[in-house]
């Protein structure tokens, strides 16, 4: 009989040499990963143990102290911080999930028609950047001169809406973070297998049995994901709480920071300590959703081809159609209505409702910066330029450390998913000087170029591009791979031969909402830019903190323009790659 | 250390009862001479990073590029805290381009010239400007602003006088203000309540804040929601509303009796820059008559020379208030702190 080790060291060489392989394969990945995270953020607490500037390695380390960490957390107003914003940012997480729900289930599972229509309103906000839709609605609801309490003033009624409250902050973020959500919701209820739906309708469950019962439990793992996604990134939202919530008097972590960056002289050192507490809160939410998940199967996309059971709405329909018609007044219609005006408008004074109709005051004086200024063109054509590259490369960065995570064995991969989450949690204003000081010293001379800023868009939205890819993903079953395995396929070719045309539907909302966030980004840019890479983002941003909101609304509505554009062709394309799937 | 007199004379106005000076220097004189011309001119451009507002550098920017065509001007703007920092991180790192650094806040200046930064020139209009204002050879104030009361005269039938009027009961929420820690402006006006309004104590804070004022990230903002009628009355920037008034915005000043804060913006050129006659260029133009008057009558600012007239809605007689700079830097810490206390901002 022969012996049998010589056929284990065979295969144990082979399954050796399998994941040394695969090692060497993602190593590139890890390089780069360090490069747009570690690296910076590690530049970040190194500055918040020292006295001096990180840039010079040296000097920092010869000056440390946790005096920074010992003034900040001994402050009882940095915990009503805390306070403030984890409640509302876990308020608007839950609206932008319900709305997100919603949008996902109408488009992916009920026989409504015009469903492109409807995807293109569910991702409207998206084009809206969270600084604009602040603007506009306390143009809109501010309890005293908010245009909708006119309404309200003129009619003789007590009523008034306060967009200065937690309500309006919950209103803010989680309207306009539900394209999140629908985001990551639709390709899962898209690719749901039928068979465990129609063996529960077989069973006599009713419609809402078999969606509270079979449906619902399948997309939990999105559905969590996109809320926890939507919490993490809210928490490290600026313009949101610097707008609505300031104004009452609340204060949330990132008003905190930007408290302390600019006084005299500016503390980034003390609001590096600060985001640590961010930091810490991000890992806790990204641990917890890994915890609730557990170990349970979402797998919903398997060899078989299916299509995904629809409901049919029948006495419901009017009311669906009226809850989006409501949505896009809401998300859309009031607060462009708005930036016109502020756009259109020598001032914004109203006696009464019906003066906002009155064409004496109205100007195209704001949009002479486009002609009067040489940079308005030049920063619109970086904002693409950068956006696109920003999104091309991110999304393959997203791509592959998403499919390291989730698809392979190797070891640290968990630590991967952590560490892809980071970003999100610091500031923009704050992790803007994380990459300054990480970057500027760099080898390459890329500071003070173009591409220093679509690094920055790219380590900045990492933690977006991951989370999406993951879900997306995740709902492949892996006897797809391990089919392309048993025939004799590598790493490599089973990724692009069977992994990626499955993903690719959702490989492209990732690079749609990579691109998106890139040209929307303000914070981290504003360290990184110069004369000669200056970005629309940037133009906005100076020009509202100048409080030029005439100027500011027409550099958005510019924005906006160009975001809806790109985003409409890449959805024409995006359905006819699923249809051809 | 520089100090400043508490008090200042009645910058510009007096002056302009007195008259212009007996011997008044050639445009070209101010601006440094045909040379200094001709040198920038085949730099061809001057680097300028700036914490003024966009739109009121634009108009400066403008004026000099028509009056030096071939000097071409980019800027870099931010916010004070933010430009301190990136100007320091580019200088540790070898990186700094900027040829001429313009913030109002004279403590984050001194810690640029301290750093090596602010390089010496002494413009040809050095005389004009009092020696409070500057630090002769190396900054110069080229951008006066001032925070006083504004009101929106369709909503405040009965406006406030001067600034104890302010905290009559009738104005209880109706006010915006800037909290002091937000920056170098609104810091100096809150020293001003404390050492004028509240005769070194912090009586008119109380007072001001009794009147549950609403508070906002910038005085921009504020010059807004005085126009909108959120805050139908305010402490508010001069230069900003200015620009309002004349778009017909309904806004109206009050230049109380007991004072208005003045803050200079404060104008270096850099040691490192590439452009070094164009910085020299641009901080003689914007310092001379004719940069000046661009800021007065096209901006509607204040000059910090003695021989500019003031803009036409400014009073023939304004007094104007200034910190000593001591003040300033140390009291900063302790006071903002007892602000917050007082005011309710941030528990």
């Amino acid at each position: 009989m022969e012996s049998a080790i010589p056929q284990q060291a065979g295969v144990t060489s082979h399954r050796t040499r399998r994941r040394l392989f695969a090692l060497a394969a993602v190593a590139p990945i890890f390089l780069l990963l360090f490069f747009f995270i570690p690296y910076p953020i590690g530049i970040l607490l190194l500055g918040s143990l020292s006295t001096v500037e990180p840039t010079r390695l040296g000097q920092a380390f010869s000056h440390l102290t946790f005096g920074n960490y010992i003034e900040m957390y001994g402050t009882a107003s940095l915990y009503k911080a805390t306070y403030n914003s984890l409640v509302g940012c876990a308020g608007g997480a839950v609206l932008a999930m319900l709305i997100g729900l919603f949008f996902a289930w109408v488009v992916a599972r009920t026989d409504i028609r015009r469903k492109g229509l409807i995807e293109i309103i569910a991702i409207m906000p998206l084009f809206v950047s969270p600084l604009i839709a602040s603007m506009a609605w306390a143009t809109l609801a501010s309890d005293r001169a908010g245009i909708l309490n006119l309404i309200f003033k003129d009619l003789g009624l007590d009523f008034r809406l306060n967009i200065y409250s937690f309500t309006g902050i919950w209103f803010v973020l989680g309207v306009y973070y539900a394209p999140y959500t629908y985001m990551f919701l639709t390709p899962a209820l898209r690719r749901m297998d039928p068979v465990l739906e129609e063996a529960s309708a077989i069973s006599g469950a009713n419609a809402w049995e078999t969606v509270r019962r079979v449906t619902f439990p399948l997309i939990i793992h999105p559905i969590l994901s996109a809320a926890l996604l939507v919490f993490v990134i809210t928490l490290g939202l600026f313009a949101v709480p610097a707008t609505i919530a300031v104004p009452a008097n609340i204060h949330f972590l990132t008003t905190y920071l930007f408290n302390l960056v600019t006084g005299n002289p500016p503390a980034y050192e003390k609001a590096a300590s600060v985001s640590v507490l961010l930091i810490a809160l991000t890992l806790v939410g990204v641990f917890l959703q890994r915890q609730v998940v557990g170990r349970r199967s979402f797998i919903t996309v398997t060899g078989k081809a299916s299509q995904p059971r629809m409901f049919r709405l029948r006495r419901w329909k009017p009311a669906v159609v009226a809850l989006i018609a409501i949505y896009l007044v809401v998300t859309v219609v009031l607060p462009y209505f708005a930036l016109l005006l502020l756009s259109l408008r020598s001032f914004m004074f109203f006696p009464s409702f019906w003066s906002v109709f009155d064409f004496n005051v109205l100007t195209l004086q704001h949009f002479r910066f486009l002609w009067t200024h040489e940079q308005a063109f030049a920063s619109i054509w970086n904002s693409l330029q950068m956006g696109a590259l920003a999104a091309i490369v991110g999304s393959i960065l997203c791509f592959l450390t998403a499919y390291c995570v989730h698809r392979t064995d190797l070891p640290g991969r968990k630590s991967l998913d952590y560490l892809s989450m980071i970003p999100i949690a610091v500031p923009g204003l704050v992790i803007g000087v994380a990459y300054l000081w990480a970057w500027i010293s760099f080898p390459v001379p890329i500071y003070g170029t173009i591409w220093i800023l679509a690094l920055a868009y790219v380590a900045r939205f990492i933690p977006d591009g991951v989370r999406a890819a993951g879900v997306n993903l995740l709902q492949i079953h892996k006897e797809l791979e391990e089919s392309s395995r048993i025939h004799g396929g590598g790493f490599w070719q089973t990724l692009r031969r069977v992994i990626i045309p499955l993903a690719r539907p959702g490989i492209l909302s990732s690079v749609i909402l990579l691109f998106i966030l890139a040209v929307r980004e303000l914070g981290s840019s504003i360290f990184l830019y110069t004369t000669d890479s200056i970005v629309l983002s940037v133009q906005i941003y100076n020009q509202w903190e100048s409080a030029e909101y005439g100027a500011t609304a027409v550099l958005s509505l510019i924005q906006t323009v160009i975001l809806v554009v790109v985003v409409i062709a890449a959805r024409r394309y995006v359905m006819r790659s699923e249809a051809a799937a | 250390m520089t100090r400043m007199n508490g008090w200042l004379a009645v910058l510009g106005v007096i002056a302009a009862f007195m008259g212009g000076p007996a011997f008044a220097a050639s445009p070209v004189e101010e601006f440094g001479g045909e040379a200094l011309i001709r040198d920038a001119k085949k730099e061809g451009k001057v680097v300028v990073y700036t914490a003024n507002i966009l739109s009121l550098t634009k108009v400066m920017e403008t004026n000099f590029g028509k009056r030096f065509p071939g000097v071409r001007v980019d800027v870099v703007r931010l916010g004070g805290g933010a430009l301190h920092r990136k100007i320091l991180t580019e200088h540790s790192a070898g990186k700094l381009v900027a040829d001429v650094i313009e913030m109002s806040d004279r403590g984050l200046m001194r810690a640029e010239m301290k750093a090596g930064i602010i390089g010496k020139h002494t413009p040809p209009t050095d005389a004009k400007y009092p020696a409070d204002t500057k630090i002769a050879g190396e900054v110069y104030p080229t951008y006066p602003y001032l925070y006083l009361i504004a009101y929106n005269p369709v909503l405040v039938k009965d406006p406030p006088k001067n600034w104890m009027d302010l905290v009559h009961p009738r104005f209880k929420g109706q006010l915006g203000l800037v909290p002091a820690e937000l920056g170098g402006t609104p810091w100096m006006t809150a020293l001003f309540q404390y050492q004028v309004l509240g005769n070194n104590s912090d009586s008119y804070w109380q007072k001001l804040a009794a009147q549950k004022p609403r508070f906002f990230t910038s005085a921009g903002g504020i010059g807004k929601t005085l126009i909108n009628g959120e805050t139908p009355a305010a402490v508010a920037l001069d230069v900003v509303s200015v620009a309002d008034i004349k778009k017909g915005a309904p806004v109206k000043f009050v230049y109380p009796e007991e004072g208005v804060v003045m803050i200079l913006f404060n104008n270096g050129i850099t040691t490192v820059g590439k452009n070094p006659n164009g910085a020299k260029l641009w901080q003689n133009w914007t310092l001379s008559r004719e940069g000046q008057e661009v800021w007065t009558k096209q901006v509607g600012g204040l000059s910090a020379r003695t021989d500019i007239d003031p803009p036409a809605t400014a009073p023939k007689k304004v007094k104007i208030w200034s910190a000593k700079e001591d003040d300033y830097v140390k009291l900063r810490a302790p006071y903002t702190k007892r602000w917050n206390q007082i005011f309710g901002y941030k528990p």
